[in-house]
């Protein structure tokens, strides 16, 4: 990684999108508007409004690629209605960062590739509409990666984490008012997860509270058989410690419990309130309400 | 991207209550819509009225339902969309998600529908 994610310069005018491992700033208004694929390889779109703006993809791989060729690539599939035009600049950048340049019938059209040898991801970025270069070289310029053995920080539809390494996103729901998030954690790159992570997201607090406590409506949405063997509520935070029988069925034959801990927050700000929800065996994730507070964060 | 011919614009479409639906205020502010009776085959007719079936669509709409019927008098669904953000704390994304979700619920149910701005269809004649 060229630069700690926590070194990243605040600038009112960009937000942050962290996904998978990949992180870039795009400008304020700009949101995600559909994430595709995983850790491995994947892609997000960008748009501002109704329109798109970027594409941003990525891949992990061991080896080097070739930049110009993955660049030639990329730009003869910008956009699906995009006549391709004729490649007629390629700049390098910087060292492993390529922006090229295609003129066609709807205009200037630019895509950039940037490869993070120690991470060994490959980013690449592809405007969706004609345009100046600027935004997507700033875009470019700001992308970040994390290799697989190292923590990532989390940054999409208004959720904002920091989690430590190999926990991977394993589904991202966006609905009217509800962003809900689900992470499984693969220790040391196993294939089965250990650790189940749900981060909720849900407008109008107030509305679902409807009087009661944030404790109350947490205790509410207890399963059956669960039950509470450690609770605290501190500035604002609720926390629930529950035992409930195991979903495995091995583990509930011979009476096993499953672990959860359950968090809960409100953000007046934008009246929304946040559960993080945690199962697992063995050593529970902290409270993760500080990220949510970062000063890089805007929701 | 998309077919422009599937394009949507929420500033050129107005929606309306259906010409036979009646808003009915309630005590605690909130609306009920009444809809047209529901037009049934006789044994159908005879069948709802064994089982003690409505004979008109009648929905009660929440508050924040309600909130959504009260401006339909002529303003525009983004314009909607931009107060409901506004009055819930949305973004404008989430409140014309949720917008377009409840519209299609009350299309379905034959209690609303939508009209292009006088404007918008000059432009596509």
């Amino acid at each position: 990684m060229d630069q700690p994610l926590s070194n990243l310069q605040e600038n009112s005018q960009e937000a942050l999108i962290a996904i998978h491992g990949v992180s870039c700033q795009v400008p304020a208004g700009w949101e995600v508007v559909g994430t595709y694929g995983g850790w491995r390889k994947g892609h997000l779109l960008v748009a501002a409004g109704r329109e798109p703006r970027v594409s941003v993809s990525w891949r992990r791989h061991a080896a080097a690629p070739d930049l110009a060729r993955t660049l030639h690539a990329a730009g003869s599939r910008l956009d699906r209605s995009h006549v391709a035009g004729t490649l007629m600049r390629q700049d390098e950048l910087a060292t492993n960062l390529l922006l090229g340049a295609w003129t066609g019938p709807q205009g200037d059209f630019h895509a950039a590739v940037r490869h993070f040898p120690a991470q060994e991801v490959t980013v690449v970025a592809r405007q969706l509409a004609p345009g100046p270069s600027e935004p997507l070289r700033q875009l470019i310029s700001s992308v970040q990666a994390v290799a697989a053995r190292d923590g990532s920080r989390w940054a999409i539809y208004g959720l904002a984490l920091d989690l430590p390494a190999w926990w991977r996103l394993e589904g991202l729901q966006q609905l009217a008012g509800l962003v809900r998030g689900v992470w499984f954690r693969y220790p040391q790159g196993r294939l089965r997860p250990d650790q189940v992570l749900v981060m909720r997201r849900l407008a109008c607090a107030s509305r679902l509270l409807q009087g009661r406590t944030l404790g109350a409506w947490v205790q509410g949405g207890l399963v059956r058989h669960e039950r509470v063997v450690g609770d605290d509520e501190h500035q604002g935070l609720v926390h629930l410690s529950t035992e409930l029988p195991s979903a495995h069925l091995w583990r509930r034959l011979i009476g096993r419990r499953d672990r959860r801990e359950i968090y809960a927050w409100t953000q007046p700000a934008g009246d929304r309130l946040l559960v993080q929800e945690w199962r697992g065996a063995t050593d529970p994730l902290p409270c993760l309400r500080d990220s949510q507070r970062s000063p890089r964060f805007k929701p | 991207m998309t077919n422009p011919r599937l394009q949507v614009d929420p500033d050129q479409l107005v929606p309306q209550l259906a010409h036979d639906v009646t808003s009915i205020p309630m005590p605690d502010g909130q609306v009920r819509l009444r809809g047209p009776r529901l037009a049934r085959p006789l044994l159908l007719r005879w069948l709802a009225w064994l089982f003690r079936l409505p004979v008109v669509v009648e929905v009660e709409l929440d508050d924040i339902g309600s909130f959504v019927i009260a401006r339909f008098d002529g303003r525009t669904l983004g314009r909607i969309a931009e107060e409901l953000a506004a009055h819930l704390q949305l973004t404008r994304r989430e409140a014309e998600v949720a917008l377009a979700d409840f519209m299609r619920q009350l299309m379905q149910r034959r209690l609303a529908e939508l009209a292009h701005m006088p404007s918008a269809r000059g432009r596509s004649a």
